[in-house]
């Protein structure tokens, strides 16, 4: 049986504390599950749902449905690359391919080590600088394969 | 009251009525899967769609309330075109194994289609999103995720009606699928609604899934047998075999739902050896087959004997919770009028108080029998005996001789029942004649002077008091076994061959009786105790 650490725990009844009632947290208590069990397991479905009183098939609904739930252990650093129209006409693909090289890695893959996963995702907002990454909270912009190299080189060393 | 205009026709509708509603009391049917007179409105689906005068977008039926001067459009070309293009979506990806679906006969989108689909699929079959099948939800339940239309009726039922929320979408876009938390069973005792209300074959029957296409079966009206909430229902059945047992819908006692124990319940009838002919008990102690006449006779000869050797007192007439009023009317009739007694019991169990006690919020309730309202409205709960007990240690004291008994294995079944019968096979073995109407052979059976074979509920006819005091219509679905017949009909004749000159020739014709014999009874209407069900006065019988 899975459970919150105390730290999360305080977190946990910070953010129930916001909503009139506590089910309405659902979703940034799924939040705080993914940064603490890393991905939402049908296990850890079930632990939140018994901590919020929803059935954990609810739980495990909301969660398939958004994307940035991990559905499936992700890396340390989860990417998500942009696939939308701009990011794919200023050249995102190029930058998968760079990735995938890179890592040895595919699409919805993770390395060995479990530092790096590798995922596409919708349009993130930041058409402007085109192609966009995400990874974890922090957005990488202006992608070029070369750039690409020097980050991923940087979190390796992290 | 408003009145609107549906398809050029004036109608008057419920206020706060969806248009859904009030079309389909006009007895104009809007297709729909989502909708479901018996759960929350949702929406989703979008097969509703009409033209509302003024409304710039088609409007959902069943999400849109009804107006004053409301002119709306159910068919034409413009709803038409909407419904086909609601269809084709949500025919993009199903798998097209109609042929092998026990769904096929009462699918919905196989008879939506032919009237509003006949559209080629654009989509070949190996460009479909493929789902999971055949998975297995529990006792009752078999999902297939593919042929879903995610309309969420079963989700609203898990939701609201039972609360118990196993059902859920997961995923998104062309992938959601509906299924259970880790495929879990759904245990809840209400799961085999989410077969029924499933308009399409994701979720089929456990139980009657590739047993018999459905347009096969032939269809008959009855009631619920499994315990005293009475459920109105439907018997299919062919060749004198029962399939299945689904809902009927009676807003007043069940809405649309069964619970599972009962829908299993036809089951029952079907364990267990019948009594399928008559036997008397000759002078050496053994019982002896016997014509349904000759039967008859020595019951009124044995019965009257002990009549005259000990008096009418000394003579009790058993009814049973599970028998029908008309049953219990007869043998009332049988035991007062033929043989002077005036003492009646039925309870085995305390059915008098479990009756009205639920065992959930749904429908379920601790007396496991359908008719004890109808016992007590009868007369049946002698307060001098104080009930099956109470008999007994009158036959010890020997105040009893002799008894008319209907004894009937309940359909549901709990840890008390074996007491009840071993209850009843004491006092049979304590009294000097007895007789008995049995529909399931057992061994203490053998102390009865005479054993009748009674149909059993399916194969009866005739109507049942609900804990409500409504009384209800159950008609014969299938033919008794053997010399078997029902019990009305089996009194009937016994009242006859005794000298009774009434002449009934059908349980109605027994009913009609007992409205002028029985003040409980004079109030109903007949009609409604074919359709929803007529309530009896119970000042006194409480
Ligand atoms: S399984 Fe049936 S009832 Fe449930 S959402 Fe799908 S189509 Fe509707
Ligand atoms: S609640 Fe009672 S009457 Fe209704 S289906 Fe169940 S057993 Fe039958
Ligand atoms: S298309 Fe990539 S950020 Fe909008
Ligand atoms: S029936 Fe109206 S949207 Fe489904």
């Amino acid at each position: 049986m899975i459970e919150f650490s105390q730290e999360a725990k305080r977190r946990y009844n910070a953010i129930v504390s916001h909503y009139p009632e506590k089910r309405a947290a659902l979703i940034p208590v799924l939040h705080l599950a993914q940064r603490e069990f890393g991905w939402i397991s049908q296990e850890v479905a079930d632990y939140v749902g018994e901590l919020m009183d929803y059935p954990p098939s609810d739980v495990l609904s909301v969660a398939t449905f958004y994307t940035l739930l991990h559905k499936k252990p992700a890396g340390k650093y989860h990417m998500e690359v942009c696939r939308n129209v701009s990011c794919w006409l200023m050249g995102a693909y190029r930058c998968v391919d760079e990735i995938k090289s890179l890592l040895r890695i595919d699409v919805g893959g993770m390395t060995e080590d479990g530092r790096f996963s590798l995922n596409l995702t919708e349009c993130l907002g930041s058409c402007g600088t085109a192609p966009a990454m995400q990874v974890g909270d922090r957005y990488y912009e202006n992608l070029t394969p070369q750039s690409l190299a020097e980050i991923i080189e940087k979190l390796k060393n992290d | 009251m408003p009145k609107l205009t549906i398809n050029d026709r004036e109608i008057e509708a419920r206020d706060g009525a969806m248009i859904i509603q009030a079309a389909a009391e006009a007895g104009i049917e809007i297709p729909h899967y989502c909708y479901h007179q018996d759960l929350p409105v949702d929406g989703n689906c979008r097969m509703c769609l009409v033209e509302v005068e003024k409304m710039p977008k088609l409007t959902p039926a069943c999400a849109t309330s009804v107006s004053e001067g409301m002119v709306v459009n159910t068919h034409n070309e413009r709803v038409k075109e909407a419904v086909r293009g609601v269809l084709e979506f949500l025919l993009v990806n199903h798998p097209v194994d109609c042929p092998v679906c026990d769904q096929a006969g009462e699918c919905r989108l196989q008879d939506y289609y032919m009237v509003y689909g006949l559209h080629t699929s654009e989509i070949p079959l190996e460009m479909k999103v493929r789902k999971r099948k055949v998975i297995d939800l529990g006792p009752m339940v078999v999902l297939d995720t593919e042929r879903c239309v995610l309309c969420s009726r079963c989700i609203r039922f898990c939701d609201h009606v039972t609360g118990t929320g196993e059902l859920q979408f997961f995923g998104r876009g062309d992938h959601v699928e509906i299924g259970t938390f880790e495929d879990r069973p759904i245990l809840n005792p209400y799961s085999g609604n989410v077969v029924d209300i499933c308009p399409v074959g994701a979720l089929t029957s456990r139980d009657f899934r590739f047993k018999c296409r459905v347009w096969f079966l032939h269809s008959t009206d009855s009631v619920c047998a499994g315990c005293s909430t009475g459920c109105n229902a439907r018997i299919d059945h062919r060749d004198g075999a029962i399939f299945r047992m689904i809902p009927r819908r009676n807003p007043d006692v069940n809405k649309s739902w069964l619970c599972d124990e009962g829908r299993l319940s036809i089951h029952e009838i079907g364990r267990g050896e019948r009594v399928r002919r008559a036997l008397i008990k000759g002078r050496d102690g053994m019982q002896a087959p016997a014509s349904l006449g000759e039967a008859l006779d020595a019951a009124n000869t044995g019965l009257r004997e002990a009549a005259r050797k000990y008096g009418g007192a000394a003579i009790l007439g058993v009814g049973s919770a599970s028998a029908t009023n008309e049953a219990l009317f007869l043998l009332a009739r049988y035991v007062k009028g033929q043989l002077g007694g005036d003492q009646l019991e039925f309870r085995l169990d305390s059915e008098d108080r479990k009756a009205l006690e639920p065992e959930d919020k749904i429908l379920r309730r601790f007396d496991k029998h359908p008719n004890s309202m109808g016992a007590l409205a009868l007369g049946f709960a002698g307060d001098e005996i104080g009930g099956i007990e109470g008999a007994i240690s009158k036959a010890r004291e020997g105040k009893i001789k002799a008894a008319v008994i209907l004894y009937y294995k309940p359909l549901v079944t709990r840890e008390t029942d074996a007491l009840a019968e071993a209850r009843i096979a004491e006092l049979v073995s304590l009294l000097e004649f007895s007789v008995l109407f049995a529909a399931h052979k057992a061994d203490w059976q053998t102390d009865a002077g005479v054993l009748l074979p009674v149909a059993a509920w399916t194969e009866e006819e005739g109507t049942y008091t609900n804990y409500q005091s409504r009384v209800q219509a159950a008609l014969q679905a299938i033919n008794p076994p053997g010399d078997a017949q029902p019990a009305w009909s089996l009194l009937a004749a016994l009242l006859e061959a005794s000298g009774d000159t009434s002449v009934w020739s059908s349980s109605t014709d027994v009913l009609s009786d007992m409205k002028q014999a029985v003040s409980a009874f004079a109030g109903i209407d007949l009609d409604s105790v074919y359709s929803q069900g007529a309530l009896i006065s119970t000042n006194g019988a409480l």
